[in-house]
């Protein structure tokens, strides 16, 4: 009887202390996520996506992406990412690469609470001026945090399609591709785009 | 079948050539695939800069690397960094990053920048003359005409003027004219004590038997898709198919050597690409596969006795391993120099090439050009690596920036020591379930003493020519990253210190040939291997074609 007693209470303390160590860890996640800026919604869209794993881009995350693309390399003189069809091929290798797609989605569900704090709307009813300014942040933050790989992601990724695209190298006064022609007028300086 | 040639590089493929062209029959055969030059080289697309060598091989080389020694504080100068990324190891250990091969017909010559030299003569004597490494079985002298022939081969351009490396013939063609970047650097070198040279390269300056001049794209290392560099697979190869005693097999792996009795091997088995296993006999077995391929397949191959490791009975083979010692420093010249044209490495120093040339450290180095070795030849890298920031202000800083940047490299001697090593890992095998080949790499002090070297003297040449602000520099101190390898199965008079004999034969085994860098009994003062390699070939053939008439 003594005994069946104290395994009773020896069950209920761990339930209790369980319960305990759950509550602690909750809290404390809830705190962390308090100083990060994170509001409940976003907290439930962050779980959520990880069980979106297989799932594509959305229509609202393109959205951002586009925007996020057009404010890294924007129209001047010469045309910008999104005329030179930059965006397409950044979807396509998320269609293809989940890991790529994750990553794309983690950092677009931080980079809207930001919106949201300091302009009131989420990122992709951002004007340009206030999406520059959600990239300054997300350059600055912690090397590895959500906001940080979207934009060292984006960053690479951008210029990698972005200046492979010939209407690129117009400015540049680059006369790529090395092949077939090469670079006969080696030798020289460069003077004009003509001898490029 | 009178020989096998396993592996069809550098040394492979100036076998072949040097035996099929006395009649002897060779079968060669490739783990990798054959490359069209024409077809599966992408320099005229747009996205060219996207890929580095375009390696089609379904089954990549696999390796893995033993424990990577520790970083020091007093030597973060020689730290891998760029302005905009930082530090590119930030861990206190150095990164084992990789060894650059190409598997494929004509070998790791397809992405070589063409560099075609001779080895320093005092190279030769590292033992006796400098209490290091070892001393090759021969001098330069008795390689001189089969450097000269391997250069006729390939079509070398370069300069007759090199006292350090006294020559018999003139080179088949011309130097190639500076680039204007280069021009730069030659204008300036009254400010340093580093004088410069035209290179020898492996790269037409005009056209030699039917294959075109350069046209100055600097990429050779994405493969040429002109054929006016010289690889392995458009000169030595080619003109052994033409004799018709060479039949050139890719995608098939050797698993072993075969070993007979009299201490002879049989010949090879091998799994060809549509997994079919064969078994082929031949007189003579000639192992090309590089400087780690090559003791790996050695050491899964056995005696026939009971041991397991052919031509290994001196312990040798995997042991002496060499790496490439490098540096490079870039930086942006107040001109815009279009860096992005010319020849990778047109120019080049030898100035501390000798093996006591560093004053406080034994063993040589070159420097050279290294924008395009740099991967700095194209606007993708600009963009990502040298122009920091995004949005308006980084394109208009592409714009001033482009053609701007100046790269100096330098590659140095490396010394073997007890811990870098080739082994077999067996806890990593590969598809055909053979354990891979564990890289253990260790520099020493006088390793890092020459780096530092390196590195200052490429920071003095940049600043020399006018530029103020160096934005990257890379080099062998924070990561293994090797292109030439060295020192595995080394060669010598005397069996229990060496592998091989002066004519690249198994002390042993008498049919069985060694002819790549794993000869090597010490690495040179940063020459490019190849040449030399092919020379080496070009002589042991010449032993192989008496060795069969005996």
């Amino acid at each position: 009887m003594a005994n069946t007693f104290s395994r009773r209470r020896f069950i209920g303390s761990l339930l209790y202390l369980t319960a305990l160590l759950f509550s602690g860890i909750l809290l404390f996640r809830s705190y962390r996520s308090y100083r990060a800026g994170l509001d409940f919604s976003t907290l439930i869209a962050r779980s959520r996506a990880r069980w979106r794993y297989d799932d594509p881009l959305d229509a609202t995350e393109l959205r951002c992406l586009q925007q996020y693309i057009d404010v890294l390399a924007p129209d001047d003189d010469s045309p910008g990412a999104l005329k030179v069809g930059v965006d397409q091929r950044i979807i396509a290798k998320s269609s293809d690469d989940p890991d790529y797609r994750q990553t794309l989605r983690q950092g677009i569900l931080r980079i809207n609470p930001l919106a949201q704090n300091k302009f009131g709307c989420p990122f992709h009813q951002l004007t340009a001026d206030q999406v520059h300014e959600i990239i300054l942040i997300s350059e600055q933050a912690k090397r590895y945090s959500s906001e940080r790989l979207l934009f060292d992601r984006l960053r690479e990724d951008t210029f990698s399609y972005y200046y492979v695209a010939p209407e690129s190298w117009q400015s540049l006064c680059y006369q790529g591709p090395p092949q077939p022609v090469g670079f006969s007028g080696y030798q020289q300086p460069l003077e004009s785009c003509d001898q490029s | 079948m009178d020989v096998i040639v396993i592996g069809s590089g550098a040394g492979g493929g100036a076998s072949a050539w040097a035996l099929s062209q006395q009649g002897i029959n060779v079968l060669v055969l490739e783990a990798g695939p054959a490359y069209d030059p024409y077809k599966d080289y992408h320099l005229h697309q747009p996205d060219w800069e996207l890929e580095r060598f375009p390696d089609k091989q379904e089954h990549p080389l696999k390796y893995s690397f033993g424990e990577m020694q520790p970083l020091e504080k007093r030597y973060d100068r020689l730290r891998t960094w760029n302005h905009i990324r930082g530090l590119t190891n930030r861990s206190d250990t150095r990164i084992p990053y990789k060894y650059h091969h190409v598997q494929g017909v004509g070998g790791s010559t397809l992405h070589f920048t063409g560099e075609a030299h001779r080895l320093h003569p005092k190279a030769f004597q590292m033992r006796s003359q400098y209490g290091v490494a070892a001393d090759w079985p021969l001098s330069y002298e008795d390689l001189e005409n089969d450097y000269a022939k391997a250069e006729r081969v390939v079509g070398v351009s370069g300069e007759d003027k090199f006292s350090q490396r006294p020559r018999s013939t003139d080179f088949p063609l011309p130097p190639h004219p500076a680039s204007y970047a280069s021009q730069k650097i030659i204008a300036h070198s009254h400010n340093t004590d580093l004088k410069w040279d035209f290179n020898s390269l492996a790269t037409l300056s005009a056209p030699y038997e039917g294959r075109p001049g350069c046209n100055y794209c600097n990429n050779c290392g994405r493969g040429c898709p002109r054929k006016d560099k010289g690889s392995v697979d458009v000169t030595f190869l080619h003109k052994a198919r033409l004799t018709g005693h060479c039949q050139i097999q890719s995608n098939s792996t050797v698993l072993r050597i075969i070993s007979g009795d009299n201490d002879r091997v049989e010949g090879v088995e091998y799994i060809d690409k549509t997994g079919a296993t064969h078994l082929v006999k031949a007189k003579v077995v000639i192992v090309a596969c590089g400087a780690i391929e090559t003791p790996r397949l050695l050491l899964l191959s056995d005696t026939g006795d009971g041991e397991q490791g052919l031509a290994n009975e001196s312990g040798l083979v995997g042991q002496n391993f060499m790496e490439t010692l490098s540096w490079v420093s870039a930086g942006l010249h107040p001109e815009n120099l279009g860096s992005y044209r010319g020849l990778p490495t047109d120019i080049i120093s030898w100035s501390y090439n000798a093996p006591d040339a560093i004053s406080n450290a034994i063993g040589g180095c070159r420097f050279a050009v290294g924008t395009s070795e740099s991967d700095l030849a194209g606007p993708v890298n600009y963009a990502k690596r040298v122009v920091a920031g995004w949005g308006l202000a980084h394109k208009q800083k592409m714009r001033e920036t482009f053609g701007h940047v100046l790269s100096v490299g330098s590659i140095g001697e490396s010394l073997p020591n007890p811990n870098s090593f080739i082994a077999l890992d067996e806890s990593n095998k590969d598809r055909f379930g053979r354990s891979i080949a564990k890289i253990s790499s260790f520099l020493n002090e006088g390793e890092i003493s020459r780096l530092k070297f390196m590195a200052n003297k490429c920071r003095e040449v940049l600043n020399a020519t006018g530029v103020t602000e160096i934005f990257e520099e890379y080099g062998s101190y924070d990561f293994f990253n090797s292109t030439h390898v060295f020192g595995t199965a080394r060669m010598g008079n005397d069996p229990a210190e060496s592998v091989v004999n002066p004519y690249c034969q198994s002390h042993r085994w008498k049919n069985l040939f060694i002819v790549d860098s794993s000869v090597f009994p010490s690495s040179g003062g940063g020459e490019a291997p190849s040449l030399t390699i092919e020379a080496l070939a070009i002589r042991t053939a010449r032993y192989i074609r008496q060795y069969l008439n005996s």
